[in-house]
């Protein structure tokens, strides 16, 4: 972001033998989050890499080596990106419609609106999550509700695997990827609907044509923000997934309290890192990331 | 010069009342409901008694005592974690090591201390079900692995500890031929049960929940958890038979700010009238043998205690030393065997 700031829009620099004081001013502003930046993230984050390499104070492989033995470690990061990544397609179809709605509405049913989007943020996920437990349960009101409804003969198994846990996880990331397409759609100009009906667009093609492509960056932005907290997770699929589900966080707390060792979990968590702006790159070549990333 | 006489004595008395305020003595433990027991059995008497003020941290994991080891900079005083925990910690030299002229060691039970730990609280892993659903319960590791003869949804811990010694129980070895366990052997046991295992709890508030909300019929689960279902009007049975004992255990960190201080504590933590007081207020076995002597254990506490003279031959004891070994594998495998 801050590489952004500072390459952009620079029409008034000064002689190249010295610095103008608008590149300086700005610099000394910026001074104090970049320093914030490095200290917290990059510093922090380089300081995992060297530990990933070190067993018992000495070099060694033998946490990346232990990755490739036990293939648990391939296992649970593929089902970290699986499970993450329908979450995210799940909250996309359920939230786009959400924030479609929000920004029709008049302003003052809009902030209604947007008060019980985040109304479930001020609750502790680990409530929520045990909420679930008993909703989801073979005897719990859902599967009592569709049993008597006699659409189902047996009770659906909603709990204890990674169903429940998709659901319980859409559940806590709904408001975030709402609220990002909320605020990119919120200034949207509906007079450009009335125009391209005037040149003869349908309501369907308009909002795939006209809406839909305006709303991208929120929708990117929403979108990124779910993934990677979802990449994360740690209580959710812990508690909902009733053990069946293993994800990366939860074998990386369980590599910290076995081998006494920052390394053995530094490896994996470097491993995730990078599976991450892996992932992040691909996304890159389709939706440019300083849309989403930088100012809107 | 005689004011400055007056501000020196003035000082001077500053300076020796400060000198006699109470110390603080920095303690690591468990928090919850145990927190609660341990505050109200051991840190307010024996805190009035020494004259000591308690800083408090909790937590389940000896990390933080790494931490500060590694780094040089010690703060607690006094942490307490479960046996195996206690004696891989002691290989590694995290503790330091105990002054025998200090504490008695002489009425606690033979295997619940070393030259470094000494042993709090003795709990035991059971086979629990809910008698409302399960009519014929299965007493057995065996019979909990017949589905066909004893069926119900089923629970057990997603932890190695004591989950691997059932599945070489069900699998027919013998109670006192279980160490060194024989992983191979183990795991192709519990690879038996997998498919009828429905949820496995990673917390111990989970078991409980699991029990009572999450329609789970059989549950491997700590004895005090399964009471304290029962104590709440829950629906909950268990039996000591084949459940699995283990302690918790106080160190003194290795260059600890108050050591003696510390040792000096240790001292009355293992006395039978505050482990007796823990035993009454927990539900929980404790390290002390003697406790019956003080009157305070009621003969109806007995049968829920796994340290009773009629519970405690049932059960085995998990061998800390094997477990401090041999723990990383055993749980490396484990993760590897969750996620087949």
């Amino acid at each position: 972001m801050s590489a952004y700031a500072m390459t952009a829009g620079k029409p008034g620099a000064g002689p190249a033998h010295r610095i103008s004081r608008d590149t300086m001013r700005r610099g000394v502003l910026l001074a104090p989050a970049l320093l914030l930046v490095i200290g917290l993230v990059v510093l922090p984050g380089l300081w995992l890499l060297a530990l990933s390499f070190i067993e018992k104070g000495h070099f060694s492989f033998a946490h990346y080596e232990r990755m490739l033995t036990y293939s648990s470690y391939y296992r649970i990061l593929i089902a970290t990106f699986r499970i993450s990544l329908v979450v995210t397609l799940i909250c996309i179809v359920l939230g786009f419609p959400v924030a479609y709605l929000m920004a029709q509405l008049p302003a003052r049913l809009a902030v209604v609106l947007t008060v019980l989007v985040i109304l479930p943020l001020w609750t502790s996920v680990l409530v929520r999550t045990y909420a679930w437990l008993v909703l989801l349960t073979d005897g719990g009101p859902i599967n009592r509700l569709l049993l008597s409804s006699g659409l189902i003969q047996t009770p659906l198994k909603l709990l204890f695997n990674e169903t429940g846990t998709v659901i319980g996880m859409v559940h806590v990331m709904l408001p975030f990827f709402i609220l990002p397409v909320y605020s990119a759609v919120r200034s949207f100009d509906w007079s450009l609907m009335q125009a391209a009906a005037s040149l003869g667009a349908p309501p369907r093609s308009a909002f795939w044509r006209v809406f839909v492509p305006l709303a991208l960056p929120g929708v990117a932005a929403g979108s990124v923000l779910v993934l990677v907290q979802c990449l994360g997770f740690f209580v959710t699929p812990a508690v909902l997934g009733g053990g069946n589900v293993t994800m990366a966080s939860m074998k990386i707390a369980s590599n910290i309290q076995q081998y006494f060792d920052w390394g053995a979990a530094s490896a994996f968590g470097v491993v995730l890192l990078l599976a991450t702006l892996g992932l992040l790159l691909i996304a890159g070549r389709f939706v440019s990331l300083n849309r989403v990333l930088g100012p809107a | 010069m005689r004011k400055y006489g007056l501000v020196a004595a003035a000082m001077l008395l500053i300076s020796t009342a400060a000198a006699r305020a109470e110390e603080t003595i920095s303690y690591l433990t468990a928090g919850g409901v145990y927190l609660e027991d341990i505050t109200k059995a051991f840190l307010d008497p024996i805190g009035k008694k020494l004259g000591i003020k308690w800083s408090l941290e909790t937590g389940d994991v000896d990390t933080p005592i790494r931490i500060q080891v590694q780094s040089g900079a010690v703060t607690t005083d006094i942490a307490e974690f479960g046996a195996s925990t206690c004696a891989q910690g002691a290989a590694e030299g995290l503790y330091e090591k105990l002054d025998f002229n200090v504490i008695d060691t002489s009425e606690l039970a033979p295997g619940t201390f070393s030259d470094y730990y000494v042993g709090s609280t003795i709990y035991s892993t059971v086979l629990t079900w809910n008698p409302k659903t399960v009519k014929n319960p299965p007493q057995t590791w065996a019979e909990f692995w017949d589905v066909e003869k004893f069926p119900g949804k089923r629970a057990l811990w997603r932890n190695p500890r004591s989950v691997l010694e059932a599945a070489l129980l069900a699998d027919g070895v013998a109670k006192d031929k279980l160490y060194p366990l024989d992983l191979d052997r183990a795991f192709a046991s519990l690879a038996k049960i997998k498919p009828h295992i429905t949820a496995w709890w990673q917390s111990g508030a989970e078991s409980q929940q699991l029990l009572r909300e999450g329609g789970i019929d059989m549950i491997l689960m700590f004895n005090a958890r399964a009471q304290s279902v029962i104590d709440e009007g829950g629906s909950a049975a268990y039996t000591f038979n084949e459940g699995f004992i283990d302690y918790g255990c106080w160190t003194v960190v290795k260059g600890a700010p108050h050591k003696d201080l510390a040792m000096k504590v240790l001292s009355e933590f293992v006395k039978k009238e505050y482990q007796a007081q823990m035993t009454v207020l927990s539900n929980y076995g404790a390290a002390n043998t003697k406790i019956e002597e003080t009157g305070l254990i009621d003969a109806s506490l007995a049968p829920k205690l796994p340290t009773s003279a009629e519970n405690y031959p049932k059960q085995v004891v998990l061998d800390a030393d094997w477990w401090a070994k041999n723990g990383a594998e055993a749980q490396e495998r484990f993760d590897q065997f969750m996620t087949e």
